[in-house]
């Protein structure tokens, strides 16, 4: 029986076969016994939230049962924000009432979620049960002076009252993986903003603006490639790029974080879906 | 937008609004807020525009100017970043107050049109998007194993049982 179950999320299997085959790839080289989730759909999104909080918690729940009749410990998900969604949903029903209520409701579909499932986001996974020192082990081609910029996305570390993951004012988790690489980790002023696009069909340009001056301040610390964790963060930054009206000269590569480590760990760029990118990262080879 | 707050009249305010905002999780320490502006100085959204700032929306939410909440885009511009619940000194969670305010928004049915168009494919496939034969086999080209599918029908059967279809009207044309 797998120990993690992979929650693949909406966006991910959809629109980013980057993301997918690069964590697969570096989860499988440093034996994290995964499986997919199987009859799993939409977290019980923010959106979902908006309308009603009580409706994205049953919809988490729901999840999470399926999870645990598979049995799974540990629902890993690629996305930030399902990580934060199901995590939340994982703290709210750690409360017997809540549960029952909650689970009064699942009946009607035949389920119950009895409160087994611990929540992590794949870079939790690589930091606190592969650790850092396994990581290392495993890169075989370190990248040699190559500077980039992490970003965190908001549903890695915040809430911090619910996610109880690294430090949500100065994170490390990211940034120890990044360095892991070889790559250098350059302080840029807006590293902790969120990239904006939870306003883009409200206010576009407004998320862009958010995102380009995110990426400006990446660009200015020296950054040569922006490193994500979250494919919402990922599209956004990219888009922003390629849509959002910045100059090709002034355009910086977007990488999943399982590409960077990924090449680092000996694979060819197919492998880690490099072809994906629309942002050409092929610079960034270079210093392999 | 700011600007015309500047009048508000009491005889136009719900003084029970607050309760209801509190009644939701998340939401309970509305009435905590002593304005300290913490939430909007540390806020992404409210360095760029004068529409929104969520120890406004807070002060509104205390007042129970409802419809000032309700209308135009201001409850919709919150990015849901949890900057201002990580460093609001009184735990008073403006992302959650925002986003408790939000359900009780879209029970009146004043929501702005993205939502709908968010939820729906969720309604109909189970996910934000549809994955079909399409997608399989561009993964299979890469050596990905096919996407699983959705138990869509219990997901709709909770969406339903919980109003979410109702209360934006996705029962109509969603039934697949």
């Amino acid at each position: 029986m797998a120990k993690y179950g992979m929650f693949l999320g909406c966006t991910v299997p959809a629109r980013l076969v980057a993301y997918d085959l690069s964590a697969r790839k570096v989860l499988e080289a440093l034996n994290v016994d995964f499986k997919d989730l199987e009859g799993v759909g939409c977290c019980g999104s923010p959106d979902l939230a908006s309308v009603s909080k009580k409706a994205a918690l049953v919809v988490a729940a729901w999840n999470l049962a399926l999870a645990e009749e598979q049995g799974i410990e540990v629902i890993m998900t690629l996305c930030n924000g399902c990580n934060e969604v199901l995590a939340r949903a994982v703290e709210a029903l750690s409360n017997p009432r809540t549960r029952e209520e909650v689970n009064a409701v699942l009946a009607g579909v035949k389920r119950k979620y009895h409160g087994n499932i611990t929540v992590k986001h794949i870079v939790r996974v690589l930091y606190e049960d592969v650790g850092l020192e396994a990581i290392r082990k495993a890169v075989v081609r370190p990248f040699k002076g190559l500077k980039v910029a992490v970003h965190y996305g908001c549903h890695l570390i915040k809430p911090s009252e619910i996610l109880k993951f690294d430090d949500p004012n100065a994170p490390r988790s990211l940034d120890d993986i990044v360095e892991a690489t070889g790559a250098i980790s350059v302080p840029y002023l807006e590293k902790l903003e969120c990239c904006g696009l939870p306003v883009l069909a409200v206010r576009e340009e407004l998320a862009y603006s958010i995102a380009k001056d995110k990426i400006r301040s990446a660009r200015e610390a020296g950054a040569e490639a922006i490193i994500t964790a979250c494919p919402f963060c990922y599209l956004h930054l990219e888009n922003t790029q390629v849509m959002g009206g910045v100059p090709e000269e002034e355009r910086i590569p977007i990488l999943h974080f399982t590409q960077l480590l990924g090449l680092a760990m000996g694979f060819e760029p197919d492998d880690v879906g490099l072809f994906e990118n629309k942002i050409d990262a092929s610079a960034i080879l270079e210093k392999l | 937008m700011v600007a015309e707050a500047s009048v508000l009249d009491l005889r136009e305010a719900d003084p029970k609004l607050k309760y209801l905002v509190k009644s939701l999780p998340g939401a309970e320490r509305l009435t905590a807020c002593f304005l300290c502006f913490t939430c909007s100085s540390d806020c992404p959204i409210s360095r760029r525009t004068e529409e929104f700032r969520p120890h406004l929306i807070v002060r509104l939410a205390v007042m129970g100017f409802k419809e000032r909440l309700f209308s135009g885009d201001m409850l919709w511009l919150c990015l849901g970043c949890f900057n201002c619940v990580e460093h609001c000194p009184q735990q008073v969670k403006p992302t959650e107050v925002i986003e408790a305010l939000r359900n009780l928004a879209v029970r009146e049915g004043r929501y702005h049109p993205s939502l709908r168009a968010k939820i729906e494919p969720i309604f109909e496939f189970g996910r934000m998007y549809e994955i079909t034969e399409f997608e399989n086999e561009i993964r299979e080209s890469y050596g990905l194993p096919p996407v699983p599918g959705v138990e869509v029908e219990e997901l709709r059967a909770i969406l339903k049982a919980l109003g979410v279809a109702s209360l934006l009207g996705l029962e109509a044309g969603g039934e697949g």
